[in-house]
C-alpha cells in the first residue's frame, strides 16, 4: 500500500500548526485583551469554519486561490505557479479552516492569564513585547499546547475543503482522508480499514495525550 | 543615596468614581491610609504607570514621568510596586523572579546577594511560587522589586494577605528598606497599627481625595484626625529616640518631646527610633507627685482646656517640656480636682512603645 498520503498529510499538519501559531498567537491575543467592538465581529468571523460545510470554504477558497482570484493571481505573477491543485494552496486552505482551533484555545489560555502578569512585569521594567513573550505566553503553555494539538488533528481530519482546492494529485495533495475515500471508491477496503484505523487511532492517542497533560498540570502553575 | 521627592497632582475619572489627589512623598515610609474603596489602590496605580486614563504631573526631581505633553509608560519609570496578590511569575523559580527583575533594572540598586541576604531567602531560591508560604511569596516579590532598581517602591496592602505572626515578621523588613536601600516606599493600607508601627509620613484619603498629609505622630495626635482615622480613641504618639538602657533594671529610657521616658522589657538599640503611644484614658490626673506607685512615668502637666464628650471630660494638657497630651476623665474626677485651666497637676502615665524591633 502507498503510504505517501500519510506523508502528505503530517507535513501539512505540521506546517499549518507552524503557520498557525505566528498568526494565531497575536491575534487570540488581542481577542483576549481588546475592548473594542470589533472584537466580537473578529471572534464570529474566526468561529466560522466551525459551523460553515467545507464545501462552502473551499469554494470560496477555490475562487481566492484560483488564478484568477485575488490571492491565486498575483500568486501565479510572482511564482509561475498556482496555489490551486499545490501543496501551497491546501497550506493556506488548512490554515483558514483549522484556524478556530488554534485560535480560541490561545485566546481563552490568554484571558486565564489576565492582565496582572503583564503589570508586574511592566513594573519591573519589560517592555510590552518582552512581557507577551516572557510571562504570558509561558503562563499560557498549556493554552499552546492543546491549540497545537487540536489544529494538529483537525487539519488531518479535514476532506471537503482539501478535495476542493488541492484535488487529489499523488505526492503532492493526495493526504489521507482522500486516499481513503478514493480506496473506498475503488472497493479496496482492505487499505481503506488501514488508513482509518491508522487514523482514528493517532487521534484518539493525541486527545488522550492533550487530556492527559491538561489534568497532570495544576491550574496557574502553566507548563 | 537617596531618591528626590515624588511630586504628584492626578485627576481621573472612572464611571461614578473621581480621584484628584495632590501630594508629595518623601525619604521614609508614608503610608497611604483610608477604607476599602476610597481609592488607594488607584492612586498607587496611576503612579505605577497603569491607569492609561489618569491626567496631571507626576515628576521625581528631573524627571517628569507625567505631565500634559508626556506620559512615561510603567516599564520606563522607575516605580516598582509589591501587589497584594503578589503576582510572581508562577513559571519561574524565585531566583528566576529576582533574575528577571535584575536583567530589566532602569536604575541603581542593590546587589542580588545583599537583597538575598536580607529578606532571607537563601533557602527558597529553588522553589516555584506554588511550593511557598504566604509569608515567603510576599518576601520573594518584595525582593524582586527592590532589584529592578527603582527610585520609589509602591505597595499595596503587602500584608493583607497573611496572618498576624507573619505580618509581625515581614513589618521589621519593610521598616528597613528606606534606610537600607535608599527608597522613598507609598505604603497603601487601611490597619491603624501598621501606619503606627511602620510609617513616618501618613496621607489620610478619602473618596478619592487626600484630606490630611503629615507625620504620624502628628495626625495620631490630631483631635480633628481621630474621626478621619477611623473614629480613633483620644491619644498621643510622640516619637522618641532610645537614649540610654540601664541593664541592672532593665529599663530603657526613650527621650520624647514631654522629655524622658522610661520602660521594662525592651531590646533597644542606643539612638534608636521608638515611637510611643499613649491613650487619654491610661492617663491619671493627681494633684501632687504621686507617691510610690507601679507606673513609672509620671510627667508635670498644665490645664490648657476641656471639655465633656459624651459622659467623660477630655483634658488637654501640657506635659513635660512642651507636648499636648490628653486625658479622659470622669466629671466627678473634674470636680474632685477642681480642674481649671491654667492648673498643674501631675499625671501618671502608662505609654505603649510602638514599632517593629529590627
Amino acid at each position: 500500500m502507498n503510504l505517501m498520503p500519510v506523508w502528505i498529510s503530517l507535513q501539512l499538519a505540521a506546517v499549518t500548526v507552524v503557520v498557525l501559531l505566528v498568526v494565531g498567537t497575536p491575534l487570540a491575543w488581542w481577542l483576549a485583551v481588546s475592548k473594542s467592538r470589533l472584537q466580537m465581529v473578529v471572534d464570529a468571523l474566526v468561529a466560522l469554519p466551525l459551523v460553515l460545510p467545507s464545501t462552502v470554504l473551499g469554494f470560496y477558497m477555490l475562487m481566492l486561490l484560483g488564478p484568477q482570484g485575488p490571492i491565486g493571481g498575483p500568486w501565479f505573477e510572482v511564482t509561475g505557479t498556482t496555489l490551486t491543485f499545490s501543496f501551497a494552496g491546501l497550506v493556506v486552505t488548512s490554515v483558514v479552516y483549522s484556524l478556530p482551533f488554534v485560535v480560541q484555545p490561545l485566546r481563552d489560555a490568554f484571558r486565564s492569564v489576565g492582565a496582572a502578569p503583564m503589570e508586574a512585569a511592566a513594573v519591573l521594567g519589560a517592555r510590552p513585547l518582552d512581557a507577551f513573550i516572557t510571562v504570558a505566553c509561558p503562563l499560557a503553555g498549556r493554552g499552546f499546547l492543546t491549540a497545537s494539538v487540536l489544529g494538529f488533528a483537525h487539519t488531518l481530519g479535514e476532506f471537503g475543503a482539501v478535495l476542493m482546492v488541492g484535488g487529489s494529485i499523488p505526492g503532492e495533495t493526495r493526504v489521507v482522508a482522500i486516499a481513503i475515500y478514493e480506496h473506498v471508491e475503488r472497493l479496496e477496503y482492505g487499505s481503506a480499514h488501514l488508513l482509518s484505523a491508522g487514523l482514528l487511532a493517532f487521534s484518539f492517542f493525541v486527545l488522550l495525550t492533550v487530556y492527559a497533560i491538561n489534568r497532570r498540570t495544576r491550574p496557574g502553575a502553566g507548563r | 543615596m537617596s531618591e528626590p521627592l515624588l511630586q504628584f497632582d492626578l485627576q481621573l475619572t472612572r464611571g461614578d468614581f473621581s480621584l484628584s489627589a495632590k501630594g508629595e512623598v518623601a525619604a521614609g515610609i508614608t503610608a497611604l491610609f483610608g477604607h476599602s474603596g476610597c481609592g488607594k489602590t488607584t492612586l498607587l496605580r496611576c503612579l505605577a504607570g497603569l491607569e492609561p486614563q489618569v491626567r496631571g504631573e507626576i515628576r521625581q526631581g528631573e524627571a517628569v514621568w507625567l505631565s500634559a505633553q508626556k506620559r512615561l509608560p510603567a516599564h520606563q519609570r522607575r516605580a516598582s510596586m509589591v501587589f497584594q496578590d503578589n503576582r510572581l511569575f508562577a513559571h519561574l523559580t524565585t531566583a528566576q523572579n529576582l533574575d528577571y527583575a535584575l536583567k530589566r533594572r532602569r536604575g541603581d540598586g542593590p546587589s542580588r546577594d545583599e537583597v538575598i541576604a536580607v529578606l532571607g531567602l537563601e533557602n527558597l531560591l529553588e522553589r516555584l511560587p506554588s511550593q511557598l508560604s504566604g509569608g515567603e511569596v510576599q518576601r520573594v516579590a518584595l525582593a524582586r522589586a527592590v532589584l529592578c532598581g527603582p527610585s520609589l517602591l509602591l505597595m499595596d496592602e503587602p500584608l493583607a494577605a497573611l496572618d498576624y505572626g507573619r505580618r509581625r515578621q515581614i513589618m521589621p523588613l519593610i521598616r528597613a528598606i528606606p534606610e537600607r536601600f535608599g527608597l522613598p516606599v507609598l505604603y497603601v493600607t487601611h490597619a491603624r497599627y501598621e501606619v503606627l508601627d511602620l510609617a513616618d509620613q501618613v496621607m489620610l484619603m478619602e473618596d478619592g481625595r487626600l484630606m490630611t498629609t503629615g507625620s504620624v505622630a502628628g495626625v495620631f495626635s490630631s483631635p480633628e484626625c481621630w474621626q478621619k482615622l477611623g473614629g480613633l480613641d483620644p491619644m498621643v504618639v510622640w516619637d522618641g529616640t532610645v537614649v540610654a538602657h540601664d541593664t541592672g533594671w532593665g529599663l530603657t529610657t526613650i527621650a520624647t518631646e514631654a522629655g524622658p521616658l522610661r520602660f521594662a522589657g525592651l531590646r533597644p538599640r542606643r539612638g534608636e527610633r521608638r515611637r510611643v503611644r499613649i491613650a487619654a484614658r491610661d492617663v491619671v490626673l493627681m494633684l501632687n507627685p504621686p507617691p510610690t506607685s507601679s507606673l513609672i512615668n509620671g510627667l508635670p502637666v498644665k490645664v490648657e482646656h476641656f471639655e465633656q464628650h459624651g459622659g467623660v471630660t477630655r483634658v488637654k494638657l501640657i506635659a513635660g517640656e512642651g507636648a499636648p497630651l490628653w486625658a479622659e476623665i470622669s466629671q466627678q474626677a473634674v470636680a474632685a480636682l477642681g480642674v481649671k485651666k491654667g492648673q498643674r497637676m501631675h499625671a501618671l502615665i502608662s505609654p505603649q512603645v510602638l514599632g517593629v524591633d529590627s
